[in-house]
Order: C-alpha cells, then structure tokens, then sequence
C-alpha cells in the first residue's frame, strides 16, 4: 500500500504527562470515505488534532505521511499547504478579521488553487450558493456572532475553497443538530464530487453516515484502533454499541486550561459554602445522632 | 446553632490590637520636621557621616516634592504635629525576659513569642522607633543567615559596607515626597543576609507596634537573598487607635539574586487613625522569584503599591493581595510591576472588599520594556460592594513596549449576588453568616497564600469587619 | 485663524501616577488659517429640522434654529444636578479649541416618533495649513431614529488639523447610531471630540474607525442618564508608521438599569503609539447598571508601544463592572486555527492589518468613504494591498 493518501504507522501521542494515543496503525486510499468512531473520550477528536499537528499534543512514536511525504514533523500551516483540512466543532471567533479577508489570505496560501481576483470572488459565490449561504456573511468577522450552524457553513465553505487532498472532519457532536447534518452532508458530496475528496470523519453517531458509501470503519477505544472493518461495521456498532469491544471506559477529555485569571468564581464559592453546609450537617446530624443514641441508653 | 455561632464572633477579643500602653519612660523629640531634629536622630543613633548626609538632603527633597494629587487625601495630615522619634525605655534584648515589662506583654498578647517557639526561625520586635528585640535561632545564624537590627548591622564595617551599596538605592528619595521623608527620619527596621545556596526551613517575622500618640514610625527593611538561597520574611504591624493622627512610612527594598527567591508577606492592621505611606520594592535577577502577599485591613488613609523589577531573564512576581476598607478608612493599594528582562512573568491577584462607607481602590502599573520579549503578564483583580454607601475603584494602568508579549488583564466590581445568598439561607444560614461565608470564599486565594496562623488572623479580621456589616 | 498653542486634552476623571505619563494627552497646535467652504459639507437627511452656517456666517436655513436651540436647553435642564455643562471626552480647552476653529455648524433636530433611517453625512475634507472642522449639534427627540456617518479625510496633499466636535442628545427611547471613519494621511493631526446624553431607554451606538493621521485624537463623553439607557461604543484602530493614537472614553451611568459596553480592536504596526483611556464611572444611584469594557490590542512589530487604562469607579453596589485587555500577540487559539488553514504567524499578524482596512472598507458608508480607506490602505500597506483588492 505504498500508494496510500494517508499512511499513519504505531502513532502514539500525549497532552502533557497523559498518553492519549497508543500505536495507531491507519491507512487511507485516494477518493475513499473512512469513519472513525469510538465512545466519548476515546481520543477519536485528538487523532484529528494529531494528523493535523495542533501543538497542544506531543507526539511520542509513530509516523504520518500525506501522499508519500513525511509530515510528522511539519508545522500545522504546512500541513494544511500539503494538502490536509480538519474541520472544527466549535471554531473560534476572530473579532477584527472579516470573513472576506479570511478567505483570501488562506487562498493566497494555496498557490496551485489559482483562485485570485475575479476568479476569487466567483469561485465563492460558487460555493455560497451550494451551501445556501448570504454573501453578506462575507463582510462580518469570522465567527463572531454566528450560530453552530451558521459556523459549520464556514468550515464546509473553507473545505471547498481549498479542495484539500485529505479532509479529516470532526462531526463529533453534529449528530444532535439536523441543519448543522444536512450541512456536512452536502458540503461532502460536493466535495467527493467536484474533486474526489478523500474523507475521514470522525463521529459516533452514525445518522450522519446515512447515504455515505463508506469503504473503511475503524473504532476507537481508549486511545487505540481496536476494530476495523467495512460499512457494515457501522450498522453492527449501531446494534450492540461500543462494549462489544470490550471494557469502554470514558478517559479524560482534555480541556483547555483553566482561566488563567481566576477571578471571582461564583461555582467556587458556592462550592465551598456546600462543603461547609456539609460539614455543618454531619456535625448536627453526628450531635443529633449522640442526642438519639443517648436517648436510646435511657 | 446559631446563637453558638454568634456567640464565636463576638469572642473574637477586640482589644487584640486596640490597647495602649502607658509612655512614661519613653523619650519623644519634638514634633515636626526641621534639620535640627534629623540631626538629633543620626546623633542618638551614631551612626556613619554619610547617613547624616543621605538624611538631610532626602529632607531638602521632602521640602521640593508635591503632595501626591492622585490618590487618597491626606489633608488630616499635619506633619508639624508628627513625632517622627519615639523611643523605647530600653535597648534592643534578645531574650523575652529583659523586655521591660509593658512590651513584653504588648508583643504577648500579639501571639509573637508564642509564633517564635512554634515556627519561626526568627524574630525582630520594634516598638514605636526602636527594635526592641531581635533574635535568630543559632542553626541559622550557622548557616550565615543575618538577621538583625539595621542600624546594628551598620556598626559592623563589612554590612556596613553592604548597606551603605544598597540602603536607599531602590526606592531613591527623590522617587516620592514620603520616600523622601523617610529618608530623613528612618529609624529601625531590619536587615537581612540570606547567603548563597541558603535555603530556609522557617520564615523570619518582624513586628511593627506603634504605640506613641501622635507619633510616626519609619522602619527601613532591608533584604538580600543571594544566589540560588530561599526566603519567606514576614510583616506585622498594629498599632492603637488614637483621635489624632498617626503615620507610618517605613521602606523596604528586597534584592532577590539568581535562582533566588523570596517571599514576602504582609498582614497589616493600623489603626484607623493611620496614615499608612509605604514603599515597598524589589528587584530580582535572572531565575529569581519574589512572591508578595498582602493583605490590608487597617489604616484610615493608604497608599501602598509593592513593586517588583524583573531586571534578570526568566524571573518571576507573584502577587496575592486583599484589601478591606471599612467605616472612616480610604485604602488606595495594588502593586507596580516592571518586566525588564526577556522571559520574564508576572502574575497579580487582587481582591477589594469595601463596606461601610469605606473607600477602596485597586490601582496598578504593569510596564513591558523593550528589553522583556516573550514575557507574561496576568493582572486579575476583583472588587465586593458590600453596600451601596461604600465606593470601589479600579484604576489599572499598561505600557507595553515590546512585541513579542502576552499582557492580561481583567477586572470585576460587583456585590454578592442575591441568588448566591438566597442559595445560603435557603438552607438555614443566617443572612450575616452566609455574607461572612461568601467574603470568606472571595477572600479564599489570600488566605491560601498565608500560613496557617496568619490565614486565621485574616479570617478573625474579616469576621470582625464584617460584624454589623448587615442589616 | 487660530495661534500656535499646545492645550491638554483627553485626560481621565480619576488620574494615576504622573510618571506613568498617560493621564492626559498634550497637543501641540501650529497657527492654522480658517478652513474654506469645501472642507466642510453636510447632508442632512428629508424631514428633519436644522440650522446650517455657511462659511460666511450666514445662517443658511434657520426653519429648524429655534426647536433645536429649545431642544438642547431642555436637556440641559433635565440634566441632573452637577452637570453644569455638556461634558465631552477631550475636555474644555480643546473642545473650545475645536469650536473656535469650526467654521460651519450643524444643529439637526429629529422630531419625535421619526423613524426613517436616512444617513446624515458630515464629510471633512483636511485643507494644507488650515484648521478644517465641523461643529455638529444633534438632538433626537423621543422615540426617533437617526444615522450619522463622519467622514474625516484629506483627499490632497497638506497638513493641518481635521476633525469633528459634536454634541449628542439622545431622548427617551430615541436611538442614534453614529459611525465615524478617519483617513487622513501621515501629515496630518486629527482632533474629534464627541460629548452624548442618553436619557431613558435611550440608546447611543458609536463605531470609531481610526486608521490614519500623524496624531489621532479622541474624546469620546456619555452621559448615559436614563433609566435603562445604554451606550455602545465599538472602536477599530491601526496604528502604522510612526503615528500616535490617542483615545479618551468616559462613560457616566447615571441612570437605573443603563448599560455600556465599549469595545476596542486595535493592530500597531512599525513604531505607532497609542494611548487608550478608558473610564466607567457607576455613579452612586445607578441601581442595576451594568458597565462593560473590553480592549485587544495586537502588537506586530518591537518598536510600538501601547497603553492601556481601563478604569472602573464604582460609586454603588447593586452594579456590574467589568474590564478586559489582552496585548500582545494573536490568542494561541485564533493563531493555532488560522494555521491549520495554512497561514503563519507572521501571515496572520498581517491579516489583522489588512482585516482593519478589509473592515472599514467593507462597512463604508459610501463609495468615497470606501475609495478613501483603499488609498490609505494601499499607502500603508503597500502594493499587496492593492493587488488583493482586484477583482472585487
């Protein structure tokens, strides 16, 4: 399989102390559709940030090679001219920065796009239309203000500006919302159609799989590949669940960190007003507990 | 329950701070400001000539500097009326049992020879102008640790000599008109060597008592921890209320090496008839560590701003401090902060509480150099109205002359939200008990920072101020 | 005509250490002759009242002269003990500099309940060697709606001052969105002083776009005295060359239950200054008011220097105050998502600086507006910026 897309070998990884991935093995061909399911916590999302090399995660073993080329060590804007989009689930905000400007900054990023000027402008109206989007989207900052759906229209709008060779999309959570679904699913089959976009989609709920020809199903269970099969897998993960991989036990999702500010917390105080509500009632109650026992001697 | 509880505040003796002892036996000088009485000061103290000349000429630039026109009023404050030398009957002892007697228990029931026998490796006791006694235990002054007298320490040449390069050199005269009025009638205060490599166990205490009426106090502080050496130095001071004013304008200046690191807490309680003017600085070399925490409480007027040079590359400030203005008090305090070198962090913790009618004020200077690339700035502080007579505000200020540099900063004033109370009472907490249980909480990271006894010192002082506070 | 001077302005309510040297701005002021008829010019929307003065002092129309001088009066007797004057951002000397200087003056009155939302457009055109400023008095009475763009801008070559005083009333339950762009180039001093009241329900939007001049003067007064009235402000800025910006906001809430909230996005670039002031003053009896102030200020280059002062006063406790800043560099989170679409660091600093002008651009009032923020964002950014603008 020299020939793979996407050639992942024994990829093992850690946020900080805690190894979060452990020798993951994974191929993707040109053109096909991989799913990539497993229970909450089970590192599916960190894989996504891995092969896309966010810095927050380190990586401890392995290798990852997009269309032959050795990636592991590149930086995530290079990652991303090589050919490689991950799409988030709650993208951030970036007040000052219009959409627009956006766009065409990444695109200039992109030289083989071609997509300058005029070409630019048409090429996303193109897209606005297939997604059904405003172009006076265009004109707001980059996220700021939009609704979940609104900022899945932007990922799927990036995703096919830049037509990337493989496109890992993180749908963790996008079962729960139709709109944000019906999104996804358009944007990938323009995708698949207009260039034969290879896709891996990270996911466990499979509404979203429905009519999606996937080749590959992997599953993920506590920072390993434990089971790999075709689309079939998907309908028997549906009938039994997880377990039948054995013991699932959801591992610690990392969080970002702690405001660094820590101002006046509310949650905290009220905390530690409980812990001493608490304790007062143990103490009343072991008092009222002697009180009884010592009624009881009588 | 509740009746206990209630009875628990009011055990909290009141006349902790708040008892005076008789003056007889003390020498005062006359009160103001002239040559003649800083002359009468260096002379009773016999200390080096160029002492004397650092004295009057910080005089000469008392006299030249403004009163500060951007802070707290300080109007009440006649400095022809202030006794800026009081001192003791009797010279400095270190053994408790020389102390004359109405000192002896003053300290006493201030818990410090108690602290000393439980915790401290080290004690220095001022009372009015004069230490009147100092002590270290013998394992460390093995180790070469000096802990003494400032004035002491100048009688011997080779501190003298170290003195001399360092006393006034971070908080010049010139830098403000009450560093300037220090500089002319210092008196105390202590001076400490921690040598290099010198990592202490027990932190060292010293005690700031201003019994005098009308009197002034103007310890000097000063604190050298060298190379890779490891210090926690701690403040107390209290003094009896008056209806006259009292003022205090002591300096400390901490030099903090490499690798070193030092921190320095503060539990301060005046009385409320106190003009507290203090400075308070520190610079640190490359790796080195100072960490203030600061708490607050007494004083009518305040104006205390530590502040921390980070001159060494990857050096550290940390700064955890409360303040809680009540009835008649105006408390302007915060901290300064130069970040002067690359990788250099700074991280501040505030929090103001105001009640009663009280002022309180948060105000800060962060200044980010050129020379501090890749350096960290977090300033947090938040602010609890307690009442709507009460005034809190936050006057924080930034320069930032560097590129590669994150600087935070966030700030909160608001009361205790209702639904926070109604929580509280809806499960059988008196309203004054949850509002001390919600200030306790707010106050929490303070206390953190303080040891053991100190954190309960903090807590009994909330309590105090916050009795009556409702309704 | 007005004489070489140099006048303080800008300087915050409650001030700090002197040495920190940020409470107040000094402006130095060359002598400037009096601005021509073309540095000036006013459209004033169908159906409202107003007193226009031509260069020559003639009152131009004066239909709408004396409701809007009754209107203002009344506000200021309805104003509450203690305000003895219009308060506004720079403060008295420069605001009378200001109005010594302005050779044309609009009164505008939007009689109650109108509601069309028609631009009026108070356009300054810099002129070499003379002092072009526009005086602008505005009320709104109740229930009424009203635009206003500002456009400060110096189409020729020069310098000289350009700028704006005006007077906001905002009444009950009136709303007033005020938009201002500056563009002037690298030669030019700019001063805009800016003093609103906002009475009940009353709400004042202002959008502040500062991308040009030598030095850039702000003042920005609310007096927002009205149960439940608010004011927004949300201000761009970018500071290149060696220019200096210099900000002033105090927001006086008064009223129950008003809100602020003040927003400040700023890139600096090469070895540009700015000061930004900025104080929230929760005045004793503002019972509910919630007062917000947030500024991300993104520095790109060693040579710049940023102040910030975010200043709460907080006279009541049944409030809400908060303040944000965040310098330095782009939030890891923003920068760690751009890259993953293929842009560097560096290439994500230049964006905010491109966005700035991308932004007000985008959001120009008119096609002159649009035309004068391309000119200076190709004069700052060079031919770049030019080539990205192709094709759109």
């Amino acid at each position: 399989m020299a020939d793979a897309l996407l050639a992942v070998q024994g990829l093992s990884a850690s946020a900080g102390e805690k190894a979060i991935l452990h020798g993951i093995d994974l191929e993707v061909n040109k053109g096909e559709i991989h799913v990539l399911m497993g229970p909450n916590g089970a590192g599916k999302s960190t894989l996504g940030h891995v092969l896309m090399g966010n810095p927050a995660f380190t990586v401890t073993g392995g290798s990852i090679k997009l269309d032959g080329a050795d990636i592991t060590e590149d930086d995530v804007d290079k990652r991303s001219k090589a050919g490689l989009f991950i799409s988030f689930q709650a993208p951030v905000e970036v007040p000052g920065v219009p959409l627009n400007s956006f766009l065409r900054a990444i695109v200039a990023q992109h030289e083989e796009l071609d997509l300058k000027g005029k070409k630019y402008k048409k090429r996303v109206a193109e897209i606005m239309a297939q997604l059904d989007m405003d172009e006076a989207y265009l004109n707001r900052e980059l996220n700021v203000g939009f609704s979940g759906g609104e900022k899945k229209k932007v990922e799927m709008l990036q995703l096919l500006l830049l037509q990337p060779k493989l496109a890992i999309l993180d749908e963790t959570d996008s079962g729960l919302d139709v709109d944000a679904l019906n999104v996804v699913s358009k944007a990938m089959a323009a995708y698949r159609e207009e260039c034969d976009g290879t896709i891996l989609i990270i996911t466990h709920n499979t509404r979203i799989l429905e009519h999606l020809p996937v080749d590959r199903t992997h599953v993920m269970v506590k920072g390993k590949l434990v089971a790999e099969g075709d689309a079939s897998l998907i309908t028997k993960i549906d009938a039994e669940g997880f377990e039948q991989f054995g013991h699932v036990e959801e591992t610690e999702v990392l969080r970002s960190e702690d405001d660094p500010f820590g101002g006046f917390n509310v949650e905290d105080v009220l905390a530690d007003a409980e812990a001493a509500l608490r304790e007062a009632d143990a103490k009343r109650a072991s008092e009222s507990g002697e009180a009884n026992e010592a009624g009881a001697a009588e | 329950m509740c009746a206990k509880e209630r009875s628990q505040v009011a055990d909290i003796d009141r006349s902790l701070y708040d008892f005076t002892k008789s003056e007889e036996g003390s020498e005062r000088l006359d009160a103001g400001l002239t040559p003649e009485i800083v002359r009468e000061i260096s002379a009773r103290k016999n200390e080096p000539e160029w002492m004397l000349e650092h004295r009057l000429k910080s005089l000469e630039i008392y006299h030249q500097l403004p009163v500060p026109d951007w802070g707290p009023s300080i109007e009440g404050l006649d400095m022809d009326n202030i006794v800026t030398y009081v001192k003791p009957p009797t010279e400095q002892k270190s053994d408790w049992e020389s102390v004359p007697e109405d000192i002896k228990d003053t300290f006493e029931r201030l818990g410090i020879p108690e602290a000393e026998r439980a915790y401290l490796a080290g004690v220095g006791a001022q009372y009015d102008s004069e230490l009147v006694y100092h002590n270290i235990q013998e394992s460390v002054s093995e180790l070469g640790v000096v802990y003494s007298g400032i004035e002491e320490a100048l009688e011997d040449p080779k501190w003298e000599a170290i003195i001399r390069e360092h006393f006034m050199k971070l908080i010049t005269p010139d830098d403000h008109k009450f560093a300037a009025l220090h500089g002319a009638v210092w008196s105390g205060g202590s001076f400490v060597y921690v040598p290099a490599g010198v990592k202490m166990d027990f932190p060292l205490q010293s005690y700031f008592r201003l019994n005098a009426k009308g009197a002034g106090q103007f310890e000097h502080t000063l604190i050298i921890v060298e190379e890779g050496a490891d210090l926690h130095f701690i403040e107390g001071c209290s003094a009896p209320k008056y209806n006259v004013a009292n003022l205090h304008a002591g300096a400390v200046e901490l030099f903090v090496r490499k690798g070193a690191k030092l921190r320095y807490s503060t539990i301060e309680n005046w009385s409320k008839n106190m003009y507290n003017l203090n400075t308070k600085r520190a610079v640190v070399e490359d790796d080195g560590v100072i960490e203030w925490v600061s708490g607050s409480f007494g004083s009518h007027v305040g104006y205390l701003y530590p502040m921390s040079i980070l001159n060494g590359a990857h050096s550290t400030c940390e700064f955890t401090g409360i303040t809680f203005s009540g009835a008649g008090q105006n408390l302007d305090t915060g901290c300064k902060v130069v970040l002067n070198a690359p990788y250099t962090s700074a991280h501040v913790d505030t929090k103001g509480i105001s009640k009663g009618g009280g002022i309180q004020t948060f105000r800060s200077s962060v200044l980010v150099t050129e020379k501090a690339e890749y350096s960290n700035v977090a300033v947090a502080c938040a602010s609890l109205m307690l009442d709507d007579e009460s005034r809190s505000d936050t006057i924080p200020a930034m320069d930032v002359r560097a590129e590669h540099v994150n600087v935070g900063h966030e700030a909160s004033i608001g009361r205790i939200g209702d639904d926070m109370m109604f929580y509280l009472m809806s499960r059988g907490i008196s309203e004054a008990e949850a509002s001390t249980m919600i200030v306790n909480g707010f106050a929490d990271p303070v206390s953190k920072e303080l040891p053991l006894e100190y954190a309960v010192e903090m807590n009994n002082l909330i309590k105090l101020e916050m009795e009556g506070a409702i309704g | 005509m007005t004489t070489q001077t140099a006048i303080k302005a800008n300087r915050m309510p409650a001030i700090t250490w002197h040495k920190f040297k940020g409470n107040e701005a000094e402006i130095e002021l060359p002598a400037l002759a009096a601005h021509d008829a073309g540095a000036v010019a006013f459209t004033v929307p169908p159906a409202l009242m107003f007193m226009e003065t031509t260069i020559n002092g003639d009152v131009a129309l004066d239909a709408g002269t004396a409701p809007v001088k009754e209107a203002f009066d009344e506000a200021l007797a309805a104003a509450p003990e203690g305000l003895q004057q219009w308060e506004t951002g720079m403060g008295e000397a420069a605001d009378a500099w200001l109005d010594a200087a302005a050779k044309r003056r609009l009164a505008v009155l939007v009689p109650e309940g109108h509601t069309e939302e028609n631009t009026l457009v108070i356009r300054i055109q810099a002129q070499d060697g003379a002092a072009a400023v526009a005086a602008v008095d505005l009320v709104a009475q109740a229930h009424s709606r009203l635009k206003v763009a500002l456009h400060v801008d110096s189409p020729t070559a020069g310098s000289g001052v350009a700028g704006s005083r005006v007077r906001v009333f905002v009444g009950e339950g009136a709303r007033v969105e005020f938009a201002s762009v500056q563009t002037l180039d690298a030669t030019w001093q700019h001063l805009d002083n800016i003093g609103a009241y906002v009475a009940d329900s009353g709400r004042f939007i202002a959008e502040q776009t500062v991308l040009g001049a030598a030095e850039s003067y702000t003042g920005f007064a609310s007096n927002v005295a009205g149960r439940e009235a608010d004011t927004t402000v949300d201000t761009r800025y970018l500071g290149h060359g060696a220019n200096k910006i210099d900000f002033n906001y105090v927001i006086r809430q008064r009223g129950v239950q008003s809100t602020c909230t003040l927003t400040a996005n700023g890139v600096l670039m090469d070895s540009s200054a700015k000061v930004l002031r900025g104080t929230i003053d929760l005045i004793h009896g503002a019972k509910g008011a919630v007062g917000k102030e947030n500024e991300t200020v993104l520095l790109v280059n060693e040579d710049v220097r940023n102040k910030t002062i975010p200043v709460i006063l907080c006279d009541e406790d049944d409030v809400q105050g908060a303040h944000g800043a965040t310098i330095g560099h782009v939030n890891p989170e923003q920068l760690g998502y751009m890259k993953t679409r293929g842009l560097s660091a560096e290439q994500v600093e230049d964006l905010f600086a491109v966005a700035t002008f991308d932004y007000a651009a985008s959001h120009a009032f008119d096609a002159s507006v649009r035309a004068a923020v391309e000119r200076l964002g190709t004069r700052v950014l060079g031919d770049a910026y030019e080539l990205l603008q192709e094709g759109e």
